[in-house]
């Protein structure tokens, strides 16, 4: 089952600047993929499109089965709700709340009741190794602690698809395979599929599939051919073509 | 999103402490001015008006129609019994006076002064005005023969007379004629007010006959309520038991002290004045403090609507937010503006230190010392008035909010 669908997708910003030029691609259920490309080549741009926080100037975008185009504003936001986790590069959490607070947050927009919403959001703290830390406000998280809250406030309610900009970016490099490791470990036992966006060559080893994009195209798409586990420290990795990795897997 | 939100607007208000407790401050400030000065002027108004029912009108006047303007001695009630039939029979009137009114020149072999003579039945009049109390040196009317006379401190000095002396009263008799009649000091009141320099107390038999009048005859029939709420329907009965043939008039003392009661109109439209300025004060802290706020905070909206938070959501927040701010500042200004008044009630609050003189209106003393009292309808009026200024300041972030994108919210630093 596809969960993201970007037929033919353009997105111009004036009529100069354009981000996306004709760009389409399906991402199935499960996958873990990640957006490559330099900065300014539109990665940010197809993720914000996907996520329904900006529309194309033409062209589908489809998430789960949904055309993003002809919805309105609080239709979007509430399929963001219900079945999107969000993963930004400067962790982004509430600044008044602890960490098991802004878990919460998340569970509270769904109603959850106040007793199964702590509940969930503290176990969502333990599943990304912050058990015993829910009670700190993110000054006082390192910023590898406040990525991982960052990951159980997107997980906790159990998204289709989790949305990923630029994770690492603002790691150390054992901080960012752990927490790789995490992404890849939930995406297995959860079934969650991965949307990233990165430059981080760590990121790129660890991906199923590879979309590169420069100048708003999709320069290159390819799927890994090594198992997933042996990835992090893999110094080379064999990829194919998306297109003759599926024609290999179905046959 | 339940008690949730609440606890994460409370706690997004403190983000800034030292800007959440200056507007908190601002708000509390003001609304502890206006409760303050609400409460003192109610307590002072109700003073004013007390001082004039229990030394002047009572709560109602009666007379013949016309008298209580035009004031001539010819206009008085021929025969009062029907009058004080009826009023005796009224079990919502306490006390009755009748009063013969003269207006005349009283004279000692020192001085001289133009007065008002207030003939009474000083047991009636006891009842009804408190001069008794007042009453500095010797004693009060009584209803002996001799023709005793009780004057005011002011005047007695003017006079150079004390009690004992002998002074004479001069006047014009309905008739035409001449009154003049020698009269014996048997006491001096004293109420700080301009009664003390223009008025004396004589037997109304003693006013009639300075006047010529007839042996029933009154000017004035003051009338003491037991409860002021009671006075619509004493008048309103009184009118139809007299109508306009009858040639007795009522009226009640709203109607009687009308100057009065225009200073404690343009009193009150004063506060209202006051209490506008201090809103508009407040409102632009609440603003200027809320605004700061969402500024501050546009990254984080976008990150909200990102994962989920519905505009409305968001601005239902920020609403609250200014809210409960203003929530914050109302219940200090209250705790602080009731705490005050109790103190005052207690203590009484001296306006000495402001005016050199004691202020008279239409012959009524205006007491310095003023006993404001707790009126809950003052802090509700107020504390409502802040909450929906709140509301209506509401609108700036609500503007704001309803404009962002989170796309571009999420690119704000």
């Amino acid at each position: 089952m596809e969960v993201i669908s970007f037929k033919a997708v353009t997105k111009d910003y004036g009529a100069s600047a354009t981000a996306l030029k004709e760009v389409s691609f399906n991402i199935k259920q499960g996958e873990f993929t990640a957006l490559a490309g330099p900065s300014g080549s539109g990665k940010s741009t197809i993720l914000n499109l996907a996520a329904g926080l900006d529309i194309p100037s033409t062209g589908k975008v489809l998430l789960l089965d949904k055309d993003l185009t002809k919805m309105d504003g609080n239709a979007l936001t509430l399929l963001r709700r219900n079945s999107v986790g969000f993963v930004f590069q400067a962790y982004n959490l509430f600044p008044v709340l602890t960490a098991v607070e802004n878990v919460e947050y998340q569970l509270a927009l769904k109603g959850v009741p106040p007793q199964k919403r702590k509940r969930l959001a503290e176990a969502a703290l333990e599943e990304v190794g912050m058990k015993g830390l829910g009670k700190r406000f993110p000054a006082q998280l390192s910023g590898g602690q406040q990525q991982r809250v960052a990951i159980a406030r997107a997980i906790v309610s159990e998204p289709k698809i989790v949305f990923a900009d630029e994770p690492t970016a603002n790691l150390d490099s054992t901080t960012a395979e752990r927490l790789l490791l995490l992404f890849r470990t939930l995406n297995e036992t959860k079934k969650i599929t991965f949307l990233f966006s990165s430059h981080d060559p760590m990121v790129l080893r660890i991906a199923d599939r590879i979309l590169e994009i420069s100048d708003g195209r999709i320069k290159s798409d390819s799927v890994r051919q090594i198992p997933v586990t042996e990835a992090p420290g893999a110094t080379s990795i064999v990829r194919v073509p998306a297109a003759l990795h599926s024609s290999r897997r179905a046959a | 999103m339940d008690f949730f939100v609440l606890k994460l607007c409370w706690k997004n208000i403190w983000r800034n402490k030292r800007r959440t407790i200056l507007t908190v401050n601002a708000i509390g400030f003001g609304v502890m001015a206006l409760v303050g000065i609400y409460n003192y002027y109610d307590g002072f108004h109700e003073q004013v008006i007390h001082n004039v029912i229990r030394y002047q009108s009572g709560h109602l006047v009666v007379g013949a129609p016309g008298y209580q303007t035009r004031n001539l001695p010819s206009m008085y009630i021929k025969s009062p019994a029907k009058v004080e039939s009826w009023l005796s029979h009224r079990p919502e009137v306490k006390a009755v006076s009748e009063r013969v009114i003269v207006q005349g020149l009283v004279s000692s072999a020192q001085g001289s002064a133009n007065i008002l003579f207030m003939g009474i039945e000083p047991k009636q009049e006891r009842r009804v005005t408190r001069f008794a109390a007042n009453i500095v040196k010797g004693k009060y009317l009584e209803a002996e023969k001799g023709k005793p006379i009780v004057l005011g401190k002011a005047l007695s000095k003017l006079l150079k007379v004390d009690v004992g002396s002998k002074v004479v009263a001069l006047t014009q008799g309905v008739d035409g004629s001449i009154g003049n009649e020698l009269f014996r000091v048997v006491g001096i009141f004293e109420t700080q007010s301009d009664a003390d320099k223009s008025l004396a107390f004589i037997n109304i038999g003693d006013a009639r006959s300075l006047l010529s009048l007839p042996p029933q005859a009154v000017h004035q029939v003051s009338i003491v309520l037991r409860e002021e709420t009671e006075l619509d329907k004493v008048y309103a009965d009184f009118q139809s038991a007299f109508p306009k043939g009858s040639h007795i008039q009522i009226m009640t003392w709203q109607q009687v002290q009308r100057p009065l009661m225009a200073m404690i109109e343009l009193n009150k439209s004063a506060n209202r004045l006051l209490m506008i300025i201090i809103l508009f004060v407040a409102a632009m802290g609440i603003a200027n403090s809320i605004l700061m706020s969402i500024m501050e905070r546009t990254r984080e909206f976008g990150v909200m609507m990102a994962i989920g938070t519905l505009k409305a959501e968001v601005i239902q927040m920020v609403v609250v937010e200014t809210m409960l701010l203003s929530t914050v500042g109302v219940l200090l200004g209250n705790f602080l503006g009731i705490a005050i008044t109790m103190y005052f009630n207690k203590h009484g609050f001296d306006l000495r230190w402001l005016t050199s003189q004691s202020i008279v209106v239409q012959g009524t003393i205006i007491q310095t010392i003023s006993y404001p009292s707790v009126r809950w309808q003052n802090s509700f009026m107020i504390t409502t008035c802040i909450m929906t200024l709140s509301l209506l300041v509401s609108v700036i972030p609500i503007r704001h909010i309803s404009k962002l994108r989170a796309v571009e919210a999420l690119r704000a630093h």
